[in-house]
């Protein structure tokens, strides 16, 4: 690493209606390193790369790049400067192809009249993503046939056609496989080499630790500390000890709840051709069961099943000791049954919806005389369950697509918990969101647990069902492969379960 | 590149026909064509004596160019995930205005000019709207649609005005050899439309800001200046269309674009652009109108009654498209 900065942002404040987003924030940047930024979600990370990459404008603060004061008001200030930020949602337009969309706002033309120069454009983005491992593909596929991984890759590839001396990576593994990842990590190490200045965001810190040269955190909103770690030294619990500002000594609540003896969901052969077969377990009031197993082994198939989504074409679901016919949600909410799915963004909220909104949406039967929302019940209903999960900002009138995603999945739980399940299923209640709301959240599993709810988790994170779950059902190409006591769990036997062993 | 290029076109070659017949049986255009060759087929033995005449077919073609006209501005204002409600007035905009001049003693060619520059206006006006308050375009062509169907009923007081000009009749009604000339507009309509769309950056854009427009913007495509281009050019093909109106019924009549909103979105839908933007072909929307004219027409020399056509119509639309959803569906 040389010792050339080219980045260097001073005392960083941005303040949204109600909140400071940042304040007083200081982020640098040398040559051909790689800086980790890391924090909880509402942290202010992306928010401080939004500003880097000119979708936001600072209240206050400088900028310098190469040395020089950078005045960044539009993207395209910000891509002039050689700065390509990748943000989560791909940037890409999906019904142009690989060559289209490298080259969109600079195509290359020929002739007169002037028309693209479709074959040196196919040819230049060729050499491009073949640089990145790509090699494989037309480049005149388009783009919505690519995978999430090659996606990638060609924004990539975007960037440093680009010229791009500054590349911003947010949260780029949260989509991609282990093997993805790891071709991820090792073009991150070329195009170091390369020279180019790269800032890697992401939950996963074991993959930041092993990236990055210096780390910095963020915490609500404040710089905490940028910590050097060119020997690869830093430690995780450190770094999360940083992040939320107090020792977490146990990520996981203590285990304090006690099933009871009655049973309350009894599913017996439950079988949907193509998704599972011969599915039979059951669960007691105050039992926290897992379901781990391999993603596309069935487990949210199975969840959905009992949820009322997903139609089943043989075995009974019992429902305290009687068979129910579960076709629809309102069947399995009128059952005391709620699903907090695995996907948030598309099937757990209407993010142009407000969190007020969105929370009272499955309550709204009570809620209403003759059709009419009464608004002060409404009210009521939403601050009770916006202060129980600690929604913050607490806001209920505020955009749920402007709240981090920790905070979102927070507005998920809630929206289920007002309608005083006694069966909660969580399927992956956890991804992509950081250490501090992931804990608040099992604290808050632990409490209903106490309160008497049967609870199914839904999980792929092994140490998330060990720490939490009194039985564990494992998954295995849609059937169960096996069910573990509390006792009898360990990642071993989970892990052989679920690879069908 | 550093691939063996010889080996590469090798393969190339060897797969190339079955390339071709992947690629027939995945385009929209080519079931379109299809379903356009069965119709035809069907007429040609019905009716032999009445559809299968050279004058039948050219009357088809001469009618449905002036739906295609508007339907090729539909389509590039589709793509680029916008509509316009506009386009029917704006057609009978310049119509109007022209006949207003020439009835005023004006010089028809001066006339025409001041008729065409009206409709490329009302076309800018869109443009302006949508990108500079931010307002959807449904809502902005809606409102100038209004507006121009207002100025134009001022200017006439609800009357056609009669135009008997030679040269403007001859743009509408007029035959170069045995080929309608309104046909040829619309051949070169289209080529030039379909040119724009395929081959020039102009088109790359449209298709990006319609695919996704953050992208666009974030790759420093200038999406307000495309899209008040997009705008200016539609309400300039509608000017074109609306001169040729004029000759066609030889006189500047307010209600002559009436239905051509409507019916120009039909001809882009079936002929595969997305509602959501990104995509769509000119070739595809030409057939789409096509197929809407040669079911109107093999519905008159049926006898089918003139209110059994829309319907007729209508269940097309929706029936064109289910398949298409249906296909793609299995095909993913």
């Amino acid at each position: 690493m040389s010792e050339s900065r080219v980045l260097r942002m001073s005392g960083i404040t941005k303040h949204f209606p109600g909140v400071v987003a940042l304040r007083d924030v200081s982020f640098d940047l040398f040559k051909g390193e790689v800086h980790g930024l890391v924090g909880e979600n509402g942290a202010g990370k992306s928010t401080l790369m939004k500003i880097l990459g000119g979708v936001y404008r600072p209240d206050g603060g400088s900028i310098e790049v190469m040395d020089m004061s950078a005045h960044i008001h539009s993207p395209s200030d910000s891509l002039a400067m050689g700065i390509s930020v990748i943000y989560q949602e791909y940037n890409l337009v999906p019904t142009l192809s690989i060559a289209e969309n490298i080259f969109l706002g600079k195509e290359l033309t020929r002739g007169i009249p002037k028309r693209m120069n479709r074959p040196e454009m196919k040819a230049r983005a060729a050499e491009c993503v073949a640089r990145l491992g790509l090699n494989d593909i037309s480049c005149d596929t388009l783009v919505r046939n690519l995978s999430v991984a090659q996606q990638q890759l060609v924004e990539i590839g975007k960037a440093l056609f680009n010229n791009a001396s500054i590349l911003v990576m947010d949260e780029p593994t949260s989509v991609l496989s282990q093997k993805e990842s790891e071709s991820l990590f090792k073009l991150i190490d070329v195009l170091k080499q390369d020279g180019i200045s790269i800032i890697f965001i992401s939950h996963r810190l074991e993959e930041v630790i092993s990236l990055s040269d210096r780390i910095t955190v963020l915490r609500d909103g404040e710089l905490v500390c940028t910590l050097d770690n060119t020997l690869k030294t830093v430690k995780k619990d450190d770094l999360i000890q940083h992040m939320v500002g107090r020792v977490l000594q146990d990520y996981f609540p203590p285990h304090e709840h006690a099933p009871t003896d009655e049973t309350l969901l009894k599913v017996s052969g439950l079988t949907s051709k193509g998704n599972f077969r011969d599915v039979s377990f059951s669960l007691r009031a105050g039992e926290i069961l897992g379901f781990y197993g391999l993603v596309g082994s069935g487990r949210t198939e199975i969840v959905k099943a009992v949820s009322g989504l997903l139609p089943y074409e043989s075995g009974t679901v019992d429902i305290r000791g009687k068979t129910v016919k579960l076709r629809t949600v309102k069947d399995a909410r009128f059952q005391g049954i709620a699903l907090c799915p695995e996907d948030r963004k598309n099937e757990g909220l209407v993010l142009s919806m407000s969190l007020a909104d969105n929370v009272c949406m499955p309550s709204l039967d009570s809620l209403h005389v003759g059709g009419t929302i009464i608004k002060s019940r409404r009210n009521e209903l939403v601050d009770k369950y916006v202060q129980k999960l600690q929604i913050r900002p607490a806001l209920p009138q505020r955009m749920v697509k402007e709240f981090s995603g920790g905070n979102q999945q927070k507005a998920v739980i809630a929206k289920w918990l007002a309608c005083n399940p006694s069966i909660f299923i969580f399927d992956e209640p956890t991804r992509g969101i950081d250490v501090g709301a992931k804990s608040e959240i099992y604290r808050l599993i632990e409490e209903l647990a106490k309160q008497g709810v049967a609870i199914i988790l839904v999980s792929s994170e092994l140490m998330e069902i060990l720490g939490m779950c009194d039985r564990v059902m494992v998954v295995h190409e849609g059937r169960i492969a096996g069910e573990f006591d509390r006792a009898e769990a360990t990642e071993k036997s989970l892990m052989k379960a679920a690879a069908g062993f | 590149m550093y691939v063996d290029k010889t080996a590469e076109e090798g393969a190339a070659r060897s797969s190339l026909g079955k390339r071709f017949a992947k690629r027939l049986v995945d385009q929209r255009e080519s079931g379109l064509f299809l379903l356009i060759v069965v119709l035809f087929a069907v007429m040609a033995v019905a009716r032999p004596s009445t559809f299968f005449t050279t004058g039948n077919l050219f009357n088809i073609l001469k009618q449905v160019s002036f739906v295609t006209i508007v339907a090729v501005a539909q389509t590039l204002v589709m793509v680029s995930g916008g509509i316009d409600l506009s386009v029917g007035f704006s057609l009978g905009l310049s119509g109007v205005m022209l006949a207003f001049f020439i009835q005023l003693g004006m010089h028809p060619v001066l006339a025409v000019t001041i008729g065409i520059i009206a409709s490329v206006l009302s076309g800018l006006l869109n443009g302006v709207v949508i990108t500079k308050l931010r307002l959807p375009p449904f809502i902005v062509t809606l409102g100038v649609a209004k507006i121009v169907r207002g100025v134009m009923y001022v200017v006439t007081r609800g009357y056609p005005i009669p135009v008997r000009t030679p040269f403007i009749i001859w743009t509408g009604n007029g035959y170069a050899g045995p080929i309608p000339v309104p046909l040829i507009f619309m051949l070169a309509i289209v080529v030039v439309g379909g040119y724009l769309l395929t081959q020039t950056v102009f088109g790359n854009r449209i298709k990006a800001i319609g695919g996704n427009e953050t992208a666009a913007r974030l790759s420093g495509v200038n999406i307000d200046l495309n899209k008040i281009v997009i705008y200016t050019l539609t309400g300039l093909l509608c000017g074109i269309a609306g001169v040729m109106m004029v000759g066609r019924v030889n006189a500047g009549n307010p209600n002559s674009g009436l239905n051509f909103d409507l019916d120009s979105i039909a001809a882009t839908i079936i002929g595969g652009t997305s509602l959501a933007g990104g995509e769509g072909t000119v070739l595809g929307t030409l057939l789409g109108a096509v197929l809407l004219g040669l079911i109107a027409n093999g519905l008159v020399l049926l006898n089918v009654s003139m209110y059994w056509q829309t319907i007729v119509a209508g269940v097309i639309i929706i029936g064109v498209c289910a398949l298409d959803a249906l296909t793609s569906a299995r095909r993913k």
